[in-house]
């Protein structure tokens, strides 16, 4: 048998779709291994961003943590860059995948430096240094999150879930909304308190923090949230994809 | 290598000149020569100055003897180069707040003006040690360093991977005032955690290298770290923004500003920017980008 197998063929994709999507369906031969790079590549940006948003959340947060509990973020950063990884190495479904992946796994990789950063502040907290690049590490993280909405969107698109396409549009707009925007507005804050009044950035970043109630937080999770379920409905899809292949054995020699 | 072939760019000449101009500055500055003339404001840049000349004026030799460098023919390379150089440089700035080991000295009070300062000075790092190896290689320069070839077993390779976690995550951790004593295995870590995945991907790789008992390129880049160390050093002494080492060990012994034990740590660091530098390009392209 072949070891591609046109999209638009899956029973998932829906009859009634729309002539872009349609046209996008027909063009694109999805090889079996690459299903199974998606596959684990969401799996591992689930669990990877799960574990980043818990860990980074309670580390920020002004409570004690068991010594070494870093290293539970590293491991959660590690796994995103792997998992965007190997959606990278996916090369099946167009141009503008590619494209958006790039960015998506300049970004993790960049989420992984500034993690150092975010590591090496728990030391020493009263560096306004590592202060900068911890709120680097935020900024990267909600960037990382929107533009994964993006590369979802091109996937939503290729297998023709126009439920999926419009989630992540939405959700990525969130994470604009919710994420992006509050944390402009924490960095311009800190900044103009530093020029305009002199004041240290430490302080007012420890007093920012200390007003942030539960609510707030729970408010600002939602968004990562919203786009770890998409994550989990792009495995389960992509899964339902190879389920669907008439000669599984064929699946291990392709990926050989 | 066929001897000078090739014409010499005159961005080379700029460099020399630049590089001697900064020079008498720095002279001047020292011997109270012209004291109208505010020479801390001018030597204030000589390092960054002095290694954008140095750059220009090695990139021009180097073609002169090869017809080919980074400035004429990769100046994509030369800019990842410099991004590279200043995003990693300012991970070792990070480690240094934890674990004191230098510190700048006057430094400019104006905040866009320092970061601005930072950037050229940072990124001029990489460049300069992939330049000076270059330079080294187009000389042929210990091409024919050898050792017995062995095979690196799965295990050895986790063991480094096992080993540079420790040396690179480790320190932090560790009581204060023994942090300062640990620099040397944040300047082994980060080779010792990287080069194996290098190995493993099929990229430039210095434990291949050794694989195949070759040692040209180790000690290429050795070299180079050496030479680039004797220079910082050189240069900062007499800057007026410069820096001096902090770290407890061997303060007694200096080489200009350096602890004298401080400048084996040049020698490892070469090798770690190279890996770093691979490790980070293999991402988005397979070619080698360095050509080292």
């Amino acid at each position: 048998m072949s070891d591609t197998i046109d999209a638009a063929a899956q029973p998932t994709t829906k009859p009634d779709r729309g002539p872009a999507i349609g046209s996008a369906v027909m063009d694109l031969k999805v090889p079996a291994c690459d299903y199974v790079r998606l596959t684990q590549g969401f799996y591992f940006v689930f669990w990877g961003l799960l574990v980043t948003v818990l860990t980074g959340a309670q580390l920020v947060m002004p409570i004690d943590m068991p010594p070494f509990a870093e290293l539970f973020l590293g491991v959660g950063v590690l796994s995103t860059l792997i998992g965007s990884w190997r959606l990278y190495q996916v090369r099946s479904l167009g141009e503008t995948w590619h494209h958006r992946m790039r960015w998506t796994l300049s970004l993790a990789a960049l989420l992984t430096y500034f993690c150092l950063f975010f590591y090496l502040w728990r030391r020493a907290p009263e560096s306004v240094y590592l202060l900068g690049n911890v709120l680097a590490f935020a900024a990267t993280g909600i960037a990382y999150v929107i533009a994964f909405n993006r590369v979802v969107a091109v996937l939503a698109t290729v297998l023709g879930r126009e439920d999926m396409a419009f989630e992540s549009r939405v959700f990525g707009s969130g994470n604009v909304g919710l994420l992006l925007l509050p944390l402009a507005g924490i960095i311009a804050y800190i900044l103009a308190m530093a020029v305009l009044q002199k004041s240290n950035p430490l302080a007012e970043f420890r007093f920012l923090i200390g007003r942030a109630n539960l609510l707030i937080i729970i408010v600002l999770l939602l968004p990562f949230s919203l786009t770890l379920s998409l994550a989990w409905s792009c495995k389960d899809a992509v899964l339902r994809q190879l389920s669907n292949l008439d000669h599984p054995r064929d699946l291990g020699a392709d990926r050989t | 290598m066929n001897g000078y072939r090739h014409r010499f760019p005159q961005y080379g000449t700029l460099g020399l000149i630049v590089l001697l101009l900064m020079e008498t500055a720095v002279f001047c500055s020292q011997t109270d020569a012209f004291p109208e003339i505010p020479w801390s404001c001018i030597t204030a840049w000589a390092t960054p100055v002095c290694w954008w000349g140095y750059i220009l004026l090695l990139d021009a030799w180097i073609y002169r003897r090869k017809g080919t460098s980074l400035l004429a023919d990769r100046r994509e390379s030369l800019v990842i180069q410099c991004i590279l150089s200043v995003t990693f440089w300012c991970l070792f700035e990070a480690y240094n707040r934890v674990m004191p080991g230098w510190l700048y000295v006057h430094l400019e009070s104006d905040l866009s003006v320092r970061l601005l300062g930072y950037a050229i000075a940072f990124s001029t790092i990489m460049p300069a040690l992939f330049l000076t190896c270059e330079f080294l290689q187009s000389y042929e320069v210990f091409t024919s360093a050898r050792m017995p070839r062995f095979h690196w077993s799965h295990g050895a390779l986790v063991a480094s991977v096992a080993a540079g976690l420790a040396c690179t995550l480790a320190p932090p951790f560790l009581p204060e005032n023994a942090r300062g004593y640990l620099w040397a295995f944040v300047w082994v870590g980060w080779f010792f955690l990287l080069e194996p995945f290098n190995y493993w991907r099929g990229l430039p790789s210095i434990y291949r290298d050794w694989e195949h008992g070759d040692l040209s390129r180790t000690f290429q880049l050795f070299t180079a770290g050496a030479l680039c160390g004797l220079l910082w050093e050189f240069w900062n002494k007499w800057a007026y923004t410069k820096w001096i080492y902090i770290f407890p060990l061997g303060q007694s012994v200096r080489y200009f500003e350096m602890p004298l034990v401080g400048f084996l740590g040049f020698l490892p660091f070469a090798l770690e920017y190279f890996v770093m530098f691979h490790f980070i390009a293999s991402f988005f392209t397979r070619d080698d980008k360095l050509g080292i």
